[in-house]
Formats: C-alpha cells, structure tokens, sequence
C-alpha cells in the first residue's frame, strides 16, 4: 500500500545555513505521527519543507506523487494543509472568511455544508463567525487555524506546535479533536509538537528529531519503554 | 589570490598614500594645466553634483532614511547667496558660511518631525518640501524676484589668488570654491562616520531602540546630522547658483526632479561609501553628455537616429533605466561593486583590539 | 453659503480626483506592503495612451477602457519583473527603483509621443461654460459631477471586488497575513500581480479625469496631484480603501476651502502646504489615519 506521506533525504534550509541535513519519515493512511525535537531541532523547517513553502531538496513523495518541485497552491490541492506555529491567522479578516479563505483551493459546491460542519465540531467559532480574528483567543485562534486547515478537505493535516501558548484544558479539547477526526474519518496527521506525552497520548508513531536529523522512530509504546528517550523527552 | 595587508602596517601606509597622491594630483592639476573655462566649468558642475549627492549619502549613512527633498536645500543656499549678493552687495564668498547657518537651522527644523517618522515617511515629507519650494520662491517675490528670479550673478576672482580677471579667472576660482567644498564636505562626511558617534550610530541606524538603550542621543544626533546634510546641499547650491549666474525657481535642480537626481548620483556612484557620490557625479555627468550627443552621432545608424530626432529626455530615459538596472545587479553602486571586486584582489585586516590583559599569559 | 457651496462642489471633483489615486497607492501598498511612487506618473502615462487611442479613432470613454486595460497589463508585468525581484534584494531597492519609475515615465511621456508642449484631450464630461446644475446659489459643473460619479462607480466596484469575490478574498488575506496566505492555497505572486494591475486601471481612469478637466495632457500634470493621493491616503490609513476615498476627498474639499477663504495666505500654488501639514498632522497625532488599523509595534 502506498504511504500517503512518504519522505527521503529531505535537505532545506534558509539561505547559507542549512538546517535539515536529509530526513527519511513517513505517514500512512489513517496514522497520527507525532515529530519530537527541542527548540531549534528543525521541525517548523520540515513543515514548511513538506507544504512547499520554502525551497528544498529530496524526496516528498504524496501517495505516489512527488511533490519537491510544487508550489505551495499546488500541494494543498494534492491534500496536504497545514496549520503552521503561531496560528497564522487573518487576523483582518472575519471568523467566516477566513475559514473561506481555506476553502480558497475548492470549486465544488459543499463549502457551505463544510462550513456548517465545522461550526458545529467547533462551537465557539460558530459563535464569533463575523468577528474580526484578531480579536479570538489565543485557543480560538488555534481552533480557527485548524478548521481552516480542514476546509479544504485534507488527506494529511501538518500540524506545528498546537499547544504552543494555549492553557491545558485548551489544548486537551484541541487533541481530543484532532484524535476523533482521525479515529472517525481517517484524517492523516503529522504532529509537531514540544509536549510530548499529550502528542503521544494520540499518536501511532514518532519520530525524535535533533538538530537536523532523525535520531529516532517508532512504534509510540515502543519509544515510551526506551529510558534514554524517556528521561529526555518524557520527563520522567 | 587575495593579497593581506595589516591595517596600519608599513605597506598599508604606503598603499594609502599612494592613492591620496594620486587623487591630489587628478583633482589639482587643473592648476598646472590650461584648462578653458568652458573645461573648468564642467569639472565644477560634476563637483557641485558630488557635493550635492554626499549630503544625502551623509543622511542615509547615519540615519539610513532617504530624502528626496534635498533640492529644497540646494535652492535654499542658491538663493540665500543670490539674495545676500544682488540685494545687499556682499562679496559671494562670505555667503557661503551664511548659507550653510541658514540650511543648517532648516534641516534641524525639518530633522526634529522628522525623528518621528519611518523612512517612507520621512521620504514622503521630503517630497512635500521638494514640491512646495519653487511655489514658495514665487510666493515670496518681494524677497526671490519670484518667477523672474535674480540674476547677475558673478563672482571675479579674489586678487590674492592671482588669477587673471574676466571669464577664464572666474571659471578657475568657481572651481577652486566647488573643489574647496567638496573637499571640506568629504573630510566632514569621514570624520563624522569614523568617530566614535558616527560608529555606533551606523551600528544601530536599523535598530533605533537599541540604539537608545545603549545611550546614544539619538533624537540629537539625527537632527544635528539632517542639519548638516541641508548645510552640505545648501554649499553646492551656493555655487551651483554662481555658475548659473542666477537663480529661478524654474531651474530643475530646485525641484523634485532635482532632489531624485542627487539620489540617482548617490546610488550610481555607491551608497554607503565615502567615494560613492563622486563616482556618481562623474558618472552622470559623462553619460548625461554621451546621450545628449547620441542622436547627431556619426556611427549611429540612420534609422536609430533619425527615430531620436526631436525626442526629448533621452539622457533621463537612460539613468532611469541604470537605477533600476542597478537595483538588480548593483545595489551598492559602482563603488560598491569595485570593492567587491577588490576585494579579490586585495583584503585590508583590521588592526586587531589590545589583547585584555589575561590573554597576555595565554 | 453660495460661496462655501462653490467651493464644497469644486472640492468635491479635485477630492475625487485625489482619492481615484490613492485608491491605487492604497491597493498596492495593502497587498505588497510597498508606497509606489510611480503612481501619479503612471497615471499620466496612461491619460497619454487614452489620448493617443482617441487620436487613432476610438470614441473617448472607449479609449480610457482600452488605456485601462493597456495600464492594467503594464503594471502586472513592472511588477513581475522589476519590483518582485528587486524587492527579495531588499526594501532600499525597490524604493529607488520606484523612484527610477517615477523618474522614467515622467521623460518617457515626451519621449515616446515627440512632445513638448500640453497636447489637448477631449473632454469626457459636457463642459461649456453652460454645463452646470444650480444648488443655492452655486454652479456644481456637470463635469465635476461626472468626476464624482465616476469615482463611486470605481469604489463601488473594488468593493465588490474585495468583499464578494473569491479573488477578492484573497487579496485581503494577502493583505492581512502574506506568509498564510501560500498555506490555504493562495498563489501570493499572482495577487501581487494583479493587485499592481488594477491599482494602475484605476490610476488611468483618474489620470483620463485629470486630462478631461484640464483639457490637455501634459507630463507634468500628475506631480501635485500624486502628492496630494499620498496625503490623502495617510489621512484615510494607507491599508484602507474607504480611507483612501474619504481621505481623498475630505482633503480635496479642505484645500479648496481653505485656498478659497485664504487667497492671500495660501491661494493655487500653495495648495501643496495643506497636504504637507495634513500629512504631518496625521503622522503625529494617528499615523494609522481615520481607517488604517493600528499596529502595535513589538521590539
């Protein structure tokens, strides 16, 4: 069966420096796959090399398709979103708009069938719908950015540090909804993420990423039993 | 391949004396040679130019915001010798010090707004005085001669410069006064940008808030730096406007064409250099001439001639082109790219810091 | 009041003017973050291509469409290919080479049509000294009426534009987040583009209504005026289009006002120092303008 993600010697960097030094990773149909690293390990350089929106070397393969030389629009159309560190919200636009603004790569007619969809997964969005989204939460926002990312109806959700400055009980909702996606409808996702233990609370496999490379990967339960992993990553 | 000289060791002296004689003996031999006046001439507007074109490189340099206003200064001191000399008499020379108080206090007077402002800003300020100058020379006719402008403009040469009186003296002295300014604006511009101010202002220009965390007056040290660029420009007008022989608001140099010229110059010769805007004013200078022959050429072909026939603005036509061509290539100017080039050549290593005293035992 | 009215209607068609302008600098600026300088003499360049297709034959209006559309094709190109990459060399180059625009289409007007004298330009608008409507006293010019009419079209349309169409959204998330915007599938370089491009449509139309109301073209016709935009659009908030139309004619009507009842202080020539103060009175007391949203600075 062909992985729905599938990554080679994936190289990428920002200008000179380069920060990826070619990393094999992949996801498969239906899988949560969370990537682990500290500050600075190169995760957010990883999503931005699999959705296209920095220039990188390797493979990227999409269900077959490779994907290193598309742009940007081009890879959303093929069913990857992203939803990048720091929300990345319109912050000029409304609550509505810019879930349309997700939709922007669709031409079919269930946008609004869509949008009611994710009013109703997410309540408190349906309730701001035409507030500017600057004024959101910072919990909101995430919500926002995630159903962004999900109008425009994904194979593979990228998801860069969603905890990232939210409160914990906010952050719990937030995985729990992102675990039901992928248990109801198959919703492939590629986790990034610092807390470790919430990521692989729902999670099928991870891998450890440091400094530009991978270090590691696994099965979840496999990586929890390894004690050097665990006292670096896990706390415990 | 690049050759390394210690900064301050033997041959690096002997390196820079070489070129200080070199640019000595280009920049005096006009002395030693006839030139007519006609010739001297030429060398003064290029030295007026450069003169103008450093005023702004001293503005970007220390407060890294571009004015396209300049040419207010520039007509501020033209008119401030037009005036001082047609209505009251005096002799040019003493204008020239009275010229650069008066664009000195305007230069403050728009450099403390302008703290406020980023750099479009300022930019857009600037334009709005490049615009407004000619409408206020006509406004304030009683002073300017408004639209007629002051004319009678001359300047014979001082008898303890023994030159001869008449056309060929007063060439020579204008541009023994141009050379003389633009000589004193160099030394300026250089010992502001090596001093200690200059420094740490160039260090923080992009960061004004570390700037001020770190102590540096910055509010003082922008607007005494935007008052001295205005003095710098208003120098060149002063003899800018003796060359002309008058002063009209209709002269180009006054307006915001004149203003993006001196920009153009700077950015040609090499912003962020000291050498830059000299570069520049030559530069210019020869291309404007080239193109304005072109269309009589001999070499040119017929069918490209006879289409540039009665078509104005070629030699403009052209620097727009260069100035965006050299967005592309050479952001830095010509000089800038020379010392790229150089630098293959030839790499100057600063002189290292005294060691603290623990590294002595190292 | 016949004369506050004379000089309200007459405010009213230059503030038009000013805000058909700053409508294409507050366009650009909203989707590329840059102040383009070129705009008035694109403007002028434009008004030129009009008149020169009226001179081949075309009616009039039809000739400001095709100089439009001739303009918005233009602009889509300089920007490709100039201001695209020169802006990933750094923010100082593409303002020089703005200002290496305004500097050759200013000398490209005379050059390209052999001229050097204002050539005339058929009015668009009924303009004899007959063509007016009277209120209290006042003449409001049928063409000054024109000029206003024109100008609510043209909002009106942008903001149909902006608000209710797909393309449209994604101008303003552009706008909002440009790094976002590649995420949802927006292809930011086509936008910039187009955003270039109708900022110069539009800049034609207001330099055929300059043309049409001085009754010639002339290469230096668009300098106060552009000016006048900027001012405007600082008043009205440099990212919003409302702004950019209230501040254009907010401002248009105060300069008139205030050269009316102040001749000797201010009269024609010096119309320029109202915006001068306009803008900076705004750059101290709000320089976000009326409509422009405020950013907060973080260090």
């Amino acid at each position: 069966m062909t992985l729905l993600l599938d990554v080679r010697g994936l190289r990428a960097g920002y200008g000179p420096v380069e920060v990826l030094h070619g990393i094999d990773l992949s996801v498969a149909q239906g899988e949560v796959v969370v990537v682990l690293g500290a500050n600075g390990a190169g995760k957010t350089t990883m999503m931005r090399a699999i959705s296209g929106t920095i220039s990188r070397h390797g493979s990227v393969q999409l269900s077959g398709d490779e994907t290193v030389a598309k742009s940007p629009d081009a890879i959303v159309r093929a069913g990857v979103a992203q939803v990048p560190q720091g929300r990345g919200t319109f912050v000029d636009l409304t609550v509505d708009d810019n879930l349309r603004a997700g939709a922007f790569t669709r031409r079919d007619g269930e946008i609004e069938a869509d949008l009611d969809r994710w009013y109703g997964v997410f309540p408190r969005l349906g309730e701001r719908k035409t507030q500017r989204a600057g004024g959101l939460s910072g919990g909101e926002q995430q919500m926002l950015a995630v159903a962004r990312a999900l109008m425009s109806r994904p194979t593979l959700l990228l998801c860069d540090e969603p905890s990232l400055g939210l409160a914990p009980i906010v952050v719990q909702e937030l995985f729990a909804t992102l675990a039901g996606l992928n248990r109801d409808e198959g919703l492939s996702v590629l986790l990034v993420e610092q807390n470790a233990n919430l990521a692989m609370g729902i999670a099928q496999r991870a891998y450890l990423l440091e400094t530009g490379t991978i270090v590691a990967s696994g099965d979840v339960d496999e990586l929890r039993k390894d004690d050097a992993i665990r006292k670096a990553y896990l706390g415990y | 391949m690049p050759v390394y000289l210690k900064q301050g060791s033997a041959p690096h002296w002997a390196l820079r004396s070489l070129g200080a004689l070199v640019v000595a003996y280009v920049a005096l031999s006009p002395m030693f040679r006839d030139l007519s006046p006609s010739q001297f001439g030429e060398l003064t507007d290029i030295a007026v130019l450069a003169l103008a074109a450093m005023s702004l490189n001293l503005l970007i340099g220390f407060t890294g915001q571009i004015s396209i206003g300049h040419s207010a200064f520039f007509g501020t001191g033209a008119y401030t010798l037009a005036i001082l000399v047609a209505d009251h008499g005096w002799s040019p020379g003493w204008t020239y010090p009275v010229a650069a108080a008066v664009c000195f206090v305007v230069g403050v007077l728009v450099g403390i707004p302008a703290l406020r402002l980023a750099g479009l800003y300022l930019a857009l300020v600037t334009l709005a005085l490049a615009q407004i100058f000619p409408a206020l020379v006509r406004k304030f006719d009683d002073l300017t001669g408004g639209s007629a402008g002051i004319g009678g403009l001359r300047y014979e040469a001082p008898a303890w410069t023994g030159l001869e009186s008449g056309r060929q003296g007063r060439a020579e002295w204008m541009y023994w006064l141009a050379l003389g300014t633009l000589v004193l604006g160099y030394v300026l511009v250089r010992n502001l940008v090596k001093s200690r101010v200059g420094r740490s202002m160039v260090a923080v220009r992009d960061n004004t808030t570390a700037a001020a965390v770190m102590g540096v007056n910055v509010a003082a040290t922008k607007t005494i730096v935007f008052g001295l660029s205005a003095s710098l420009a208003g120098l060149a007008g002063c003899t800018f406007a003796l060359r002309q022989t008058q002063a009209t608001p209709e002269n180009t140099n006054f307006t915001i064409l004149g203003a993006i010229l001196f920009l153009v110059i700077m950015v040609v010769g090499g912003s962020g250099s000291l050498l830059g805007p000299i570069v520049g004013a030559f530069v210019y200078y020869r291309v404007d001439q080239f193109t304005r022959a072109l269309p009589d050429k001999s070499w040119l072909p017929g069918s490209v001639s006879d289409f540039l026939q009665g078509r104005p603005n070629l030699a403009t036509l052209v620097f727009a082109t260069m100035l965006i061509l050299l967005m592309f290539l050479a952001p830095f100017g010509v000089v800038g790219l020379a010392k790229r080039i150089a630098r293959r050549i030839l790499i100057v290593v600063p002189f290292p810091p005294s060691p603290l005293p623990a590294d002595r035992h190292a | 009041m016949e004369r506050f009215l004379q000089y309200f209607f007459d405010g009213l068609s230059q503030g038009s003017i000013y805000a058909l302008i700053a409508l294409g600098v507050v366009i650009i600026y909203r989707g590329s973050g840059h102040l383009n300088f070129a705009q008035g003499e694109m403007a002028m360049i434009s008004a030129f291509i009009a008149w020169w297709y009226a001179d081949l034959g075309l009616s009039p209006w039809l000739a400001v469409g095709v100089a439009s559309v001739t303009a918005f094709v233009a602009a889509m190109g300089i920007e490709r290919f100039i201001i695209r990459p020169i802006g990933h060399k750094s923010p100082f180059a593409v303002v020089v080479a703005s200002i290496g625009l305004f500097l050759g289409m200013n000398a490209l007007a005379p050059f390209a049509w052999k001229v050097t004298i204002p050539q005339a330009y058929e009015a668009l608008f009924p303009d004899k000294a007959t063509d007016f409507v009277r209120i209290g006293g006042a003449e409001w010019r049928e063409q000054n009426i024109g000029v206003l009419l024109v100008l609510a079209v043209i909002a009106g349309a942008l903001y149909l534009l902006f608000q209710r169409t797909r393309f449209g959204l994604a101008m303003r998330a552009v706008a909002s987040n440009p790094e976002s915007a590649p995420l949802v599938g927006i292809r930011t370089g086509q936008v910039l583009a187009v955003s270039w491009g109708l900022a110069a449509a539009v800049g034609a139309v207001g330099g055929a209504m300059v043309a049409s109301l001085r009754g010639n073209v002339d290469a230096s016709m668009m300098f106060t005026i552009f000016f006048a935009a900027v001012a405007a659009a600082t008043l009205g908030g440099y990212d919003s289009l409302i702004g950019a139309v209230f501040g254009g004619i907010t401002l248009g009507i105060f300069e008139n006002m205030v050269a009316g009842y102040q001749p000797d202080v201010v009269g024609q020539e010096l119309k320029g120092v109202v915006s001068l103060v306009v803008i900076l009175a705004v750059l101290l007391v709000r320089p976000s303008g009326l409509f422009g949203t405020r950013r907060v600075e973080r260090v």
